[in-house]
């Protein structure tokens, strides 16, 4: 409302990059590019969990946009599958449609890769060009397009370690790398986005909140790392729904690897319990945080966030526990995806709190 | 009833209410070690008194040994001692309730403390408690039927939700003898329909619980979210006639609870967050944010109950419900002076938020 009331009296250009407008296409535009992002995840997570990442044995950044066309494309892909481990020790024999189940995900990954490089860049030059975007956010935005390339790069560097000898699957420490820039992509859009949205914090004095807040998001940033290696080394497997064995206590073999901390990347039980423990963590600090927030007069920019970390973090806990105690994969993938919106919630919240310039 | 808020009163009212949560606990313990028949006695008055004598023991035990729980399993008298005195104390404390229900009742009443309108609402009540407890009996002489080895279904249900509808009508009471008078809150009617059905589905879910207990359907399905790989468990209407299942086969009647207690979790988590984006006052937003808390905790427990296949557990899961019950009331009763009217706009609560 008192932006129109501005407009009338000062007239501005409509194509100022600051006027009200503007600034909500600009957001739109780079909230739909987190919202390919998070769909990203998704498929990604799919592609892992299904077993079907290494089914794509070249990087073609252009010429890769298109599938195999004929017959003799997809032989020819097929038998270059055939050359590597995982075909040899876990699909022997496998026919050509049971090849193509593994190859349309991760196609489908990588189209996706391509199709948000496109929806990044394009709007980007549109909106540079005709000067809806404000000048000093261009070299930033640009060089988030230069790191979601590299992305695409360290998504092959990840693939690539698929293909050592003996190896099945990718080594976990790429999986994690692959994924945790994912999340330091998707953090930068939504922060400027939101940035974009509000340039100016709200005078709140609440440094305390703030802590909470920053403590909550430490904690997620550390549980999904940790999550990452349980889905690197299907750390799933060591529950035993008939003991209850990886379901809260922590197991005996908890130290056997040597030296001490490939434990936590490299030993299934102490990776499934440590994503627990710390899960637990998480919970708490971010319920205290979302109650503290709630239990405060602040005003619907904080309150609404507080009450999505508080909703998202308790059915970021069950899905977990189902997705354990189930092993369906779709919980999974779910649980996954819930983290990444978790994450969301908990920066849109510190982007509330933010220090009032 | 009288308009001045009168502590005293409503702490006697919510002693009771506590004393009524005791007596679930007393109950549910009962039942989950599997002591419902063995007191097949019921003295109203003089059942104060312990056994003492050997004789004692005897006259109990031979009454216990005609029900079909002991013909089925045959235990020694240790062990039937054993068993009596969690009952033994659950009617005991049955007692002691009504006690405490009568006694302060008919004083406040001399003293015209208490509202003849309140006086009469509140002796309903205790005959209401009085019922159940013949109920109850009535529950336990069906262990004289022949083939009757645990206590039926369909009778222990309705003893459970009886028991939880005279509660919520105490703590209703009490909170209105405390705050008589609603105070004014804008813009929240909305929450009051949602509200209510948030206490409707709680008490079915809690009925329906209930019914996996009597069935100690506990032990069967072990496994979440599916139901030993399927999403509806086969012979889900293996009974016939077909509306048996809904009352005795575990299946139905684990799959229904499960059922009921997500729809449950869904309507009074949307509650919760509807409640807790509007301008309450602070008392009723944090009886909010404790009905959102003991909502997933209870959710959490019966997954975790389900998955362990443990009856303590569901015991632990069973008192969770009462108190889930008891903050859904208490949001409910902080919005009796809820009216519609203009919402508190963002820039309004913005600028409120900052000056604070």
């Amino acid at each position: 409302m008192s932006d129109a009331v501005i407009g009338q009296r000062a007239r501005p250009t409509p194509t100022t990059a600051a006027s009200a407008a503007n600034r909500r296409l600009v957001a739109a535009w780079l909230f739909a590019v987190c919202f390919m992002i998070w769909i990203m995840v998704g498929i990604g997570g799919y592609t892992r969990d299904d077993g079907a990442g290494l089914s794509i044995m070249d990087w073609q950044p252009i010429a890769g946009i298109l599938p195999p066309l004929s017959a003799a494309a997809w032989a020819q892909k097929f038998a270059l599958y055939q050359t590597i481990p995982q075909y040899k020790l876990l699909h022997q024999g496998m026919d050509l449609a049971g090849f193509q189940a593994l190859f349309w995900p991760e196609y489908l990954h990588r189209l996706w890769g391509r199709l948000i490089g496109f929806v990044f860049f394009i709007p980007l030059v549109a909106f540079a060009a005709t000067g809806r975007i404000e000048k000093r956010l261009i070299p930033w935005l640009a060089a988030l397009f230069v790191l979601g390339g590299l992305q695409g790069a360290i998504g092959w560097f990840m693939v690539a370690s698929g293909f050592d000898p003996n190896s099945i699957a990718v080594q976990p420490a790429r999986l994690s790398l692959h994924f945790c820039f994912a999340m330091f992509l998707f953090i930068a859009v939504l922060w400027t986005a939101l940035t974009v949205l509000r340039p100016r914090a709200d005078a709140i004095s609440a440094p305390w909140l703030r802590r909470w807040a920053v403590a909550a998001a430490i904690c997620l940033a550390v549980t999904m790392f940790a999550g990452t290696f349980v889905s690197g080394t299907h750390a799933i497997d060591v529950y035993n729904p008939a003991t209850g064995a990886g379901l809260g206590a922590p197991p005996p073999d908890y130290l056997t690897l040597a030296p001490w901390w490939l434990n936590f990347f490299a030993n299934k039980a102490a990776i499934l319990f440590n994503h627990q423990a710390l899960a637990a963590l998480t919970v708490i600090t971010i319920l205290t945080t979302a109650t503290l927030a709630l239990r405060g007069a602040f005003p619907p920019a904080i309150r609404d966030p507080a009450l999505a970390i508080a909703a998202l973090v308790v059915l970021q806990f069950i899905l977990g526990v189902t997705a354990l105690v189930s092993k369906l994969m779709d919980v999974g993938v779910a649980h996954q995806m819930n983290a990444v919106l978790l994450l969301a919630a908990v920066v849109w919240l510190l982007h509330s709190l933010r220090r009032a310039a | 009833m009288t308009a001045k808020p009168d502590r005293l009163v409503s702490n006697w009212l919510l002693l009771l209410c506590a004393m009524i949560f005791g007596m679930v606990a007393g109950g549910g313990h009962a039942r989950t070690i599997g002591a419902g028949y063995i007191m097949q006695v019921w003295q109203p008055v003089t059942g104060f008194l312990p056994p003492r004598t050997p004789a004692d023991w005897t006259h109990l035990f031979a009454l216990y040994q005609q029900t079909a729980q002991y013909h089925a399993h045959p235990i020694a008298l240790a062990q039937f001692k054993s068993l009596f005195w969690p009952m033994f104390l659950d009617r005991v404390w049955g007692r002691l309730m009504a006690l405490v229900f009568l006694i302060p009742l008919v004083m406040f009443w001399r003293r015209r403390r208490i509202s003849h309108h309140l006086a009469a609402w509140l002796l309903a009540l205790f005959a209401a408690g009085g019922a159940q407890a013949v109920f109850g009996w009535l529950l336990v002489r069906t262990g004289l039927t022949p083939g009757v080895t645990t206590p039926p279904p369909q009778w222990l249900a309705p003893h459970f939700l009886s028991a939880m509808l005279i509660f919520a009508a105490l703590l209703w009471t009490a909170l209105t003898v405390r705050a008589p008078k609603p105070p004014p809150i804008p813009a929240a009617a909305h929450l009051k329909p949602l509200l209510n059905a948030s206490i409707a589905l709680i008490l079915v879910t809690m009925t329906l619980g209930a019914l996996v207990a009597a069935t100690n359907a506990v032990t069967v399905f072990n496994t979440f979210p599916q139901m030993d790989g399927h999403w509806v468990p086969p012979g889900y209407t293996a009974l016939r006639p077909t509306w048996l299942n809904f009352l005795a086969n575990q299946a139905t009647v684990q799959f229904d609870h499960r059922l009921f207690a997500s729809l449950t979790a869904l309507t009074v988590l949307a509650t919760a967050v509807a409640g807790l984006r509007a301008p309450l006052p602070p008392g009723t937003r944090d009886a909010f944010l404790l009905l959102a808390g003991l909502v997933s905790l209870q959710y959490l427990l019966g997954m975790i109950t389900i998955l362990a296949g443990s009856a303590q557990l569901g015991f632990i899961h069973e008192l969770n419900a009462v108190l889930l019950l008891a903050a859904a009331i208490l949001c409910r009763h902080g919005l009796r002076g809820a009216a519609r009217g203009a919402r508190l706009t963002p820039s309004l609560a913005a600028g409120a938020g900052a000056k604070s």
